[in-house]
């Protein structure tokens, strides 16, 4: 007979994933359906990931920024995470993404304690709002600064300047440049699966970020695979 | 899913080398999970199914692969360890075999979980399999560098264990894999990179993984833990390198479990006897910063955990596992049961200077390490000299039969008798008994 009638569980932080998609006319066809697949891609590692961690709850969640901002889907334990298909329309407000996503960060709505969160921003241009204003209201807010933030540039013409300005370690971890679909999925899971298994359970290096994250993912040839032939965007 | 094998794969090897017999090609069966140095596959091999780890191609390094090789021609140090049998490559890059993890190990973070539970007795076979697996390490030269929960699983029903990611092990204080370990069992040095890992901060890994086993807590989570909202690396750094206080430092006591948010830490720690917290104690405070003096060598846990396993008495009321305290009103600690026990029949045993109390219940064992000399390796330790067993007659008559090759003599009212191997000496009150190489003594 065990110790199960006694004691609880250990305390959990919470790693909230954040992920923000530009939803503009730009980024019809191949790019917005490789983001909706590389995302659901995402769902079983994580739910992997979040089940060999018994320090995390881990919970998700997605905003559209095309004319203005929106929360795409709730905050929600990756465990009950469903996706839904994002389609575009219009701009790419940025500026509007980054001052809803600064909003969610408050002391009030992250809680006692939690784990760094990690904010993927995915833009396939440039800003057509205020950015600049977005970007400094996301990190007036403590848990802004301290949050890790990815950023994935989707083709050739996304501002790499812009996006490295959300960046929370540009010279480490700049702005990764996606100009296949095989690597934006591979980017996205990158910034998603390993990237929140080092905020929890980090192995030491040598950077001086707040959080080490882990070698961005290499081009590696599968062993017995046939050529890659999926298309540049 | 983008995998660094196509499943379905077969390796037509351009070479190996290992201690299997030469496998011409090995068929790439299913995926069984990524790391951070590479991938696991299961494959197929000369007929049978084994473990492939496969790196990434920045791991592919000379380095790693010479390290591998010389593992496996040192071989594993215990069956506990599921160590690399055979490099094998492919195309320029490499990867190594190894058995497979049976299903009936589970991964040891789900203790934490409360996913299973242990008892005295199994968290007892969980420490001594894991002091024992380590100290044949380390006799071999050898340190681990990566203690931690992914690397460890623990079978529940009977406490045996696996030690998983055997490659990054290399020579004391050698680093050559370029390592560091996982936060939160990292030793403070390793922690703050004033050391590379080695056998002393294995050591302090090893402490943590078994304090976490008993008490189901992190010895440095505490209040201080509770009050940081950002649990990053520089958090990590200043409560594991910088500044750790260990949660039950006698002195400083800043650092306690908070109620209701570390509630576990003291609940398990008043469920172990005093010479189990003094182990931790040492280590959590002076083996903060004294690397070989404060840290508990593996023989040591040994003993501890040996002499909390003589000390497991049976409730008679209920049937938990109770720990028997001398000089103590003795209470179950189950919920539904808090009966008041009486002190049980024990052994003692003088052995040189040594005296061991060992309390008697019906599937009592005498140990080879009780009666014959301080044997350091468990499982010779563990070979039974003796055990308790029931007249087939009368239930209620209980005694110890001699499952040595030398006779044992009893001394009772003056009158000596002798207990042959395979005869069993009955124990009443006031017997004493010559186990040649050491004494016994009943006490009821």
């Amino acid at each position: 007979m065990g110790f199960d009638e006694i004691g609880g569980a250990v305390s959990k932080r919470s790693l909230k994933i954040y992920w923000l998609v530009d939803t503009s006319h730009s980024m019809a066809g191949e790019k917005i359906a490789t983001v909706n697949r590389a995302i659901k891609a995402c769902i079983a590692p994580l739910r992997d990931a979040a089940e060999d961690n018994h320090e995390a709850k881990m919970f998700v969640r997605t905003m559209k920024f095309s004319v203005g901002a929106a929360w795409h889907t709730e905050e929600t334990e990756i465990n009950d995470f469903e996706w839904y298909d994002l389609s575009v329309n219009g701009y790419t407000e940025t500026g509007a993404a980054l001052r809803l996503m600064a909003k969610e960060l408050s002391m009030e709505k992250m809680g006692e304690r939690a784990l760094p969160p990690v904010i993927i921003l995915m833009s396939d241009g440039e800003a057509t709002d205020d950015y600049e204003g977005g970007l400094k209201e996301l990190l007036a807010e403590r848990w802004g600064q301290k949050a890790v933030r990815i950023a994935i540039a989707i083709g050739e013409d996304a501002n790499i300047t812009e996006l490295s300005k959300f960046c929370s370690n540009p010279t480490e971890n700049p702005p990764l440049v996606a100009d296949r679909a095989s690597e934006l999925i591979a980017f996205i899971k990158w910034a998603s699966v390993e990237v929140s298994k080092s905020v929890s359970h980090s192995v030491i290096g040598t950077s001086n970020s707040n959080v080490q994250l882990p070698p961005h993912p290499e081009k590696q040839v599968m062993i017995g695979a046939e050529d890659d032939e999926d298309d540049i965007f | 899913m983008n995998t660094l094998i196509k499943i379905g794969t077969t390796l037509n090897l351009t070479s190996s080398s290992g201690v299997l017999t030469q496998p011409q090609a090995v068929i790439v069966k299913s995926f069984i999970g990524g790391g951070g140095q590479g991938e696991v596959y299961k494959v197929l091999a000369y007929g049978k199914e084994y473990a492939l780890k496969w790196y990434f191609k920045r791991n592919q390094k000379k380095a790693l692969k010479d390290n591998l090789k010389a593992l496996i021609k040192l071989g594993s140090p215990s069956e506990n360890f599921l160590w690399p049998k055979q490099l094998v490559e492919h195309g320029g890059q490499f990867g190594y075999l190894m058995e497979l993890r049976q299903e009936n190990y589970k991964k040891s973070q789900k203790l934490m979980e409360r996913e299973f539970s242990l008892s005295y007795s199994l968290v007892c076979n969980v420490a001594l399999n894991l002091a024992d697996s380590f100290r044949k390490l380390h006799v071999k030269g050898l340190s681990y560098q990566d203690i931690s929960w992914g690397n460890i699983f623990i079978d529940p029903e009977d406490g045996k264990i696996l030690i998983c990611d055997n490659d990054n092990i290399a020579p004391h204080g050698s680093n050559t894999i370029g390592i560091s370990g996982t936060y939160g069992f990292m030793a403070p040095e390793v922690v703050l990179n004033e050391q590379k890992p080695d056998q002393y901060s294995d050591l302090f890994s090893l402490a943590i993984l078994l304090f976490q086993i008993l008490f189901l807590e992190h010895p440095f989570n505490g209040r201080r833990w509770a009050n940081i909202a950002c649990w990053d690396d520089y958090a990590k750094k200043k409560l594991y390198g910088s500044e750790p206080i260990f949660i039950f430092d006698p002195v400083n006591k800043e650092n306690r479990p908070m109620i209701g948010v570390q509630d576990n830490a003291k609940i398990f720690w008043n469920m172990y006897p005093r010479h189990i917290h003094e182990c931790f104690i040492n280590v959590f405070t002076k083996g903060l910063k004294n690397r070989e003096n404060g840290r508990l060598l593996e023989e040591d846990w040994i003993e501890a955990f040996r002499v909390l396993r003589e000390s497991i008495m049976i409730c008679p009321a209920c049937g938990r596992e109770v720990i028997f305290k001398e000089k103590e009103g003795l209470k179950c600690w189950g919920k539904n049961c808090e009966a008041e026990l009486p002190p049980p029949p024990r052994l003692k045993i003088k052995l040189g200077k040594r005296e061991r109390i060992i309390v008697l219940n019906p599937n009592t064992k005498l140990y080879t390490y009780q009666l014959t000399s301080h044997e350091p390796d468990f499982i010779k330790g563990d070979i039974p000299l003796g055990e308790m067993v029931q007249s087939p007659e009368n239930p209620n008559k209980w005694g110890i039969r001699n499952l040595s090759k030398e006779p044992w003599s009893c001394t009772r009212k003056d009158e000596t008798k002798e207990t042959p191997p395979g005869k069993a000496f009955v124990l009443n009150s006031g017997i004493k008994i010559n186990f040649k190489t050491a004494t016994g003594e009943l006490i009821i």
